[in-house]
């Protein structure tokens, strides 16, 4: 469950960047604000899957970095159900020069799950990602599509009742990305919620029961998915 | 469930230290060695340049110094991880909701390790050289003490780092002073200026561990707690000082 009420956020952006020392405190003049989310308010049930789409720059990443707890809220109330488990930037923490084995270690503590449970279901994470034969290589020999799908398997163990996804499912070949679709189905049917972010219509009509629509950090509509396609089609252009 | 929350962001630290404490030595060719061979290097340098060119003759001036580059070498080092460690790790603060002191602390824990390995090989040296002090075990309070200091200078270090990058160069301007204002490669026999010296934690911190280690020297109960107070209350006053501007700092990196 989630519950936004007149969310917005604030960023404080330097102004001078080459001039670091005017960024002192107290040096007033420092800096732009900019409003990445104003006034946004929804309403997530328990085992809803719902999607976000908008132009880039229209506050999507922000918005599932404060429900990820990773930016407070600048304004307004926010309310989750439970845990989260952010799948916002694949592979954040992987280190190239570590075998294999020990990224998923690393990056599966990362996101929460208990060490113990990650060595005992090593293998079977490591032949879900199809790198069964490389667990002691190191991570920078294996390619960078084979990576990402590393990260997503592991970070779909997450137990927690709540998932963000920002256009992970970008990534991987149609194999994989077919897997990942039937993986999430699978979650859902589990009763699990989550919040994607995606620019592509096919998928959100196959996983999302309804979208929300940001446009320049404002909520444009909330509703069900062809509706909200077509509104977002139909958003005047900046 | 608090319990395996805490049991969580432990398991976090352990995992982020021992990553960062690989990471450092995986690649090169002498691996851990190198964190006892900058040091060697460095005493060596000092050396030379004390004994030889400006003319130190104190009694036991080799030993003096060997203790002081190990524990100087330790304060550079962790005074620098928090700032390194927000920076090395920026993109994950920003991908995953982690307390950002525990990416912060996990960075000293490497440093702490380095430094109990060094502690060890230092005393270990020290016995074969018969110059371990019975007091040794009392060194503990002094060393616990200095990595109480360092690590609260990290953190501030860290955090004035978030808010304007110059301070990583300010930084290692202001450890040039400080290193001189500490008593590592020099001998002080005029009072006056020991007690100046005396308002630097990290040279009441050196006084301690040589006079426990070396010395067998017992100094005040005074001296000890001022410098117990000193260096748990500025910990404490850093980690407040963190904390309150710790939810900020994913959106600055």
């Amino acid at each position: 469950m989630i519950e936004a009420a007149g969310v917005s956020k604030v960023f404080r952006l330097p102004r001078h960047r080459r001039h670091a020392l005017r960024a002192l405190p107290g040096g007033a003049r420092g800096f732009d604000h900019v409003a990445a989310l104003q006034d946004v308010s929804f309403h997530v049930a328990t085992g809803e899957f719902v999607g976000v789409v908008g132009r880039n720059g229209s506050g999507k990443s922000t918005l599932l970095r404060l429900l990820a707890g990773i930016y407070p809220p600048t304004a307004g109330r926010l309310v989750l159900g439970g845990a989260v488990a952010p799948i916002l930037d694949l592979g954040a923490g992987f280190h190239g020069m570590l075998p294999v084995a020990d990224n998923v270690l690393l990056y599966g503590v990362l996101l929460g799950l208990p060490r113990a449970e990650l060595r005992a279901e090593l293998a079977e994470i490591l032949a879900r990602a199809g790198l069964l034969d490389y667990a002691e290589a190191p991570l920078e020999r294996v390619s960078s599509g084979m990576r990402l799908r590393l990260a997503f398997t592991v970070a779909l163990r997450s137990a927690a009742p709540l998932l963000l996804i920002d256009e992970a499912l970008a990534v991987g070949d149609a194999a994989f990305r077919e897997q990942c679709v039937a993986d999430l189905r699978a979650l859902r049917a589990r009763g699990r919620t989550a919040v994607l972010v995606s620019h592509e219509p096919d998928l959100l009509g196959a996983l999302c029961d309804r979208l929300l629509v940001l446009d320049g950090g404002r909520l444009a509509g909330a509703g069900p998915v062809p509706a909200m396609l077509e509104l977002y089609g139909a958003l005047p252009s900046r | 469930m608090p319990g395996s929350r805490d049991g969580r962001w432990l398991e976090l630290v352990r995992e982020l230290a021992v990553t960062d404490f690989r990471l450092k030595y995986n690649d090169s060719a002498l691996g851990y060695a190198w964190s006892m061979l900058s040091p060697l290097a460095m005493l060596g340098i000092y050396y030379f340049v004390f004994r030889h060119i400006l003319g130190e003759r104190s009694p036991g001036y080799a030993i003096y110094l060997l203790v002081g580059v190990v524990y100087w070498a330790f304060v550079q080092d962790c005074t620098f991880s928090g700032l390194t460690a927000l920076m090395a790790r920026a993109h994950v603060l920003r991908a995953v909701h982690v307390p950002v002191i525990l990416v912060v602390a996990a960075g000293g824990l490497s440093t702490v390790i380095t430094v109990a390995i060094n502690s060890i090989a230092l005393m270990l040296g020290l016995l074969v050289m018969g110059r371990l002090s019975p007091l040794f075990p009392l060194a503990l309070l002094p060393l616990a003490c200095l990595v109480l200091f360092a690590l609260g200078v990290s953190l501030l270090v860290a955090l004035a780092w978030v808010r304007f990058r110059d301070a990583s160069l300010l930084w290692s301007v202001a450890l040039q002073a400080w290193f001189w204002l500490t008593p590592v490669v020099y001998t002080v026999r005029d009072p006056a200026f020991e007690e100046i010296l005396y308002l630097n934690p990290v040279a009441r911190c050196l006084y301690l561990i040589r006079w426990f280690l070396v010395y067998d020297y017992l100094p005040s109960l005074r001296f000890v707690l001022i410098t117990v107070a000193c260096c748990v209350l500025f910990f404490l006053f850093a980690l407040r000082v963190f904390r309150g501007r710790e939810s900020g700092i994913p959106e600055d990196l």
